[in-house]
């Protein structure tokens, strides 16, 4: 008996500056099928399109052709904010993924509900999971729940995000070259974590990684584009 | 100098405070430089003149003018987030709209209040310093309100857009709504400041809200300084540890000193003007002044400091 596949993308195509002498097309009539709890790497070599795949997916850049479906359903139209519902994601931008003014606590908060009806109790602090998963990293920062994320390092910065990705469980995570911006060790617990707690919730983890000799066999499948 | 000085500034500080509590949300925590303000300040006065002129009640007409205002903030976001219009043009556009609108509405391009019941009526044969207290009380209460707003999941939310809509609505929360309601928001209370000042100056005039928002960019600016100096000298005085603590704060308090700032800088701004204007500068030149306390105070900041301030100063 055949399931649904948990992510399926028909035919996409996605063209930068269309109908211009600077047309680029990024991806053409692409396809691909993933299964629930997979874990895909994504390859290839600079301008490949691998970051427009994720971002297609996200919802951040316009496609021009072909759809994409979440568990079935349609979700070609969808805003980026909806699709959010099933998909958290981490860029390889360490500046996108957190809310620099804010404090990490707040940035935790900024994760967990989207109901903006709902009281905020101010003094809430970093709850017991979201602790855990901050000392998983490995970069001290459990004790910083109130310092602004502008104090942090690039580095540190995107480790938040990527804990960030985690709140709030989504079933398809896309990780976009999360770890360029950290140096070999935290790389390293950075990418244990992520493969870690992507097996423990079942998520499905497609990731675009250079430097795939350090993920070892976490993976299941490799795409090169 | 004498206290008439102080308390014309009190008064006007007072009046003009919830404009600077506008700009507050729309310039600095929105991160949206919104120029519908000459044009939301002028439709506060002009609805609440024809309405009270009208025989309209205080609260009633204050309220309509609260709501035209949300509703200017509202098609500025809308203009800004659904058809693509950029930030700065939007709000040009909804200015120069709102001034046709605003002459609609009044008919003519003025609309007297001296013969009609307004909110300041009753403090006519009372002492002034009782009116100032009102104002004291209407600032208070509103100023608990924005406080209150800002410690809410919307408050988070409205600052976190400000600061990186790419991240908030990544974790699917729909940015567009929260620009909608904080425009709209900022937009309500500069159209009641423009109505509490109608009604304290006996008239409402089209061409009152030009210049509005160097006005209030001035005060919040002299504002800003002022807390930042405040803080200087607190931390002198204050131990190593007692600052650590005060870090460990869950609250937003950079958000807060802001809001406080904005009481501050209004009144500190018609002091100024006050003691100027009786040193002998033309009444015509006050624009000219105001522009250039923004524009020195902008720089020194620009030559002072950090990436932090610098981004701030940018405007």
């Amino acid at each position: 008996m055949s399931t649904t596949p948990i992510l399926e993308i028909k035919n996409l195509t996605v063209v930068y500056n269309a109908n211009t002498p600077y047309e680029v097309v990024a991806l053409k009539d692409f396809s691909l099928k993933v299964e629930k709890g997979e874990i895909i790497v994504i390859t290839g070599g600079n301008g490949s399109g691998k970051s427009t795949l994720l971002q297609a997916i996200c919802g951040t850049v316009p496609i021009k052709t072909g759809k994409i479906l979440i568990n079935g359903i349609d979700i070609t139209k969808w805003s980026a904010n909806k699709r959010a519902r099933f998909i958290g994601s981490v860029h390889q931008d360490t500046m996108l993924g957190t809310c620099p003014n804010l404090t990490i606590q707040e940035n935790f908060q900024l994760a967990n509900t989207k109901k903006w009806w709902l009281p905020l109790l101010y003094n809430l602090k970093l709850n017991g999971k979201q602790l855990e998963n901050i000392k998983n990293i490995g970069l001290q920062l459990e004790n910083r729940g109130t310092s602004k994320i502008n104090m942090l390092s690039g580095g540190q910065r995107q480790a938040i995000a990527v804990c960030l990705a985690f709140e709030n469980m989504k079933p398809i995570l896309l990780f976009d070259e999360f770890t360029s911006a950290l140096d070999e060790s935290t790389a390293r617990t950075v990418l244990k974590f992520t493969f870690d707690s992507a097996k423990k919730n079942e998520a499905t983890l497609l990731m675009v990684m250079h430097k795939f000799v350090i993920i070892k066999n976490n993976y299941q499948r490799i795409i090169t584009l | 100098m004498n206290s008439i000085i102080f308390e014309t500034a009190f008064q006007q500080g007072f009046l003009y405070v919830f404009a600077v509590f506008g700009i507050v949300i729309s310039f600095r925590l929105m991160n949206f430089p919104d120029l519908t303000v000459d044009g939301s300040f002028t439709l506060g006065g002009a609805v609440v003149a024809v309405l009270l002129s009208n025989g309209y009640s205080i609260a009633f007409s204050i309220s309509i003018a609260i709501i035209a205002g949300f509703l200017a903030g509202v098609t500025t976001a809308l203009l800004n987030r659904k058809l693509g219009i950029s930030k700065i043009l939007s709000g040009i556009l909804v200015m120069l709209i709102l001034y046709s609108v605003n002459l609609r509405i009044m008919g003519k391009a003025n609309t007297s209040l001296l013969r009609t019941n307004t909110l300041f009526s009753p403090f006519e044969s009372l002492d002034n310093i009782i009116l100032l207290l009102f104002l004291f009380a209407v600032a208070a209460i509103v100023l608990l309100g924005l406080l209150y707003l800002t410690t809410t999941k919307l408050g988070l939310f409205i600052r976190a857009t400000g600061d990186n809509e790419f991240m908030v609505r990544s974790k699917g929360i729909n940015t567009n709504w929260v620009f909608i309601i904080g425009i709209g928001l900022s937009n309500a209370l500069i159209a009641f400041s423009g109505a509490m000042v109608a009604q304290s100056q006996g008239f409402s005039d089209v061409s009152m809200g030009i210049g509005m928002i160097i006005t209030a960019l001035a005060a919040l600016i002299i504002g800003e300084s002022f807390v930042s100096v405040i803080q200087t000298i607190k931390r002198l005085f204050k131990k190593k540890s007692e600052i650590e603590n005060k870090n460990k704060s869950y609250l937003p308090w950079d958000t807060f000193n802001e809001f406080f700032g904005a009481i501050l800088g209004s009144f500190l701004y018609f002091l100024i003007i006050a003691i100027c204007l009786q040193l002998g500068l033309a009444p015509t030149d006050l624009k000219l002044a105001t522009g250039i306390l923004v524009i020195v105070g902008i720089a020194l900041r620009f030559k002072k400091t950090t990436s932090e301030t610098y981004q701030k100063a940018k405007l």
